[in-house]
């Protein structure tokens, strides 16, 4: 889905949320029914949804073959919520990736801090570690995972021919939750390892949300 | 095979990566001249260790590795680039080839991927 086509569905939401018929008619320059308005912002909604499961699909996908190629930690159990939620909850440590062209979320990795020790250790056997490097290191693990996964999953992300581009991580410490305002869309997917648990946020229109996840406002 | 030690300028933001780079190229046999964490620091850095070989990641914040191996190759036309990336879009190898990269690996890194990038890169200016 193209940010125009985004763009346009979430005006025609906002139409609709303000008494709809009136603000369509003068943002678009003439005049469209209320039942049709409704119509495209559900079928724009259907769509968004559909587009949130196969970002959330190949995330999992990912996740999985990283986390078994390169630290031998299986997943044992993905839970994945596209629709309803209503909040995001952040834990000790999160990785935060904006995804651009059609894409258009951020996507977070968001770890409990024993987690990111699992794979703080996993991931840097056979690396000199100073114990003044030991914070620096976890960081650059749980931005590096973020990076290869989320730029792994742009193959799946640019099918159409598209080229997306990746931001670099932009990490985030603070444990809190966020609420879903007005125009957002929260996915999120829990992995389950053996080893602990974490997960993987989805928030669009990227544009809404900074890159440390402070809400921006309305489009 | 390459038989010749290589001097290797590591560019990349993540210091993850750069160390594990490092691991692998002294693994080959292979000498790391000198790191940089952006497209910015690269230039400078190039010009400073005159390297045979640069891996370059392209996400990174400031002048990303596109950007900076187009500038590498118009001050350096015979810099010998390989992207050593996660982006794993046909349309990126494409966009890094057209940059002028000589090369392009997929990360996570692994030792036989980069041994076998680096023999083909330079495999024709050491025959001669």
């Amino acid at each position: 889905m193209s940010e125009d086509v985004l763009e346009r569905g979430l005006n025609a939401a906002v139409a609709v949320a303000r008494g709809g018929y009136g603000v369509a008619e003068r943002r678009n320059g003439h005049a469209m029914p209320a039942a049709a308005v409704r119509s495209r912002v559900d079928d724009d909604r259907a769509r968004r949804i559909g587009w949130f499961k196969s970002v959330a699909a190949s995330l999992a996908a990912k996740t999985r073959d990283y986390l078994s190629g390169e630290t031998g930690i299986g997943v044992t159990e993905v839970h994945a919520a596209t629709e309803h939620v209503e909040h995001l909850k952040l834990r000790d440590i999160t990785a935060v990736i904006g995804v651009g062209g059609n894409v258009g979320v951020l996507v977070a990795f968001s770890f409990p801090i024993g987690m990111a020790d699992v794979l703080y250790r996993q991931m840097t056997s056979g690396i000199e570690v100073r114990p003044d490097q030991v914070d620096d290191f976890r960081e650059a693990t749980i931005s590096e995972l973020a990076n290869v996964i989320v730029g792994h999953c742009t193959a799946d992300f640019a099918a159409d021919g598209t080229t997306v581009a990746i931001s670099p991580p932009v990490l985030v410490y603070d444990a809190k939750r966020i609420h879903r305002m007005n125009n957002a869309m929260f996915g999120t997917i829990q992995v389950l390892t053996p080893q602990g648990e974490f997960d993987i946020h989805m928030i669009g229109p990227r544009g809404l949300f900074d890159g440390e996840m402070n809400y921006r406002g309305d489009l | 095979m390459t038989t010749h030690p290589l001097n290797v300028l590591i560019v990349d933001d993540s210091m993850l990566a750069t160390e594990v780079l490092r691991n692998a190229l002294v693994e080959l046999g292979h000498k790391v001249v000198g790191t940089a964490k952006n497209g910015i620091d690269a230039l400078t850095a190039y010009r400073r260790t005159n390297p045979d070989l640069v891996t370059m990641d392209i996400t990174m914040p400031g002048m990303d590795g596109l950007a900076a191996t187009r500038h590498l190759r118009k001050d350096f036309p015979d810099a010998r680039i390989v992207m050593v990336t996660s982006h794993a879009q046909k349309g990126m190898v494409m966009e890094a080839l057209k940059a002028g990269a000589k090369g392009y690996i997929l990360k996570p890194i692994k030792t036989d991927k980069l041994r076998e990038i680096i023999a083909q890169v330079t495999e024709p200016a050491l025959a001669h």
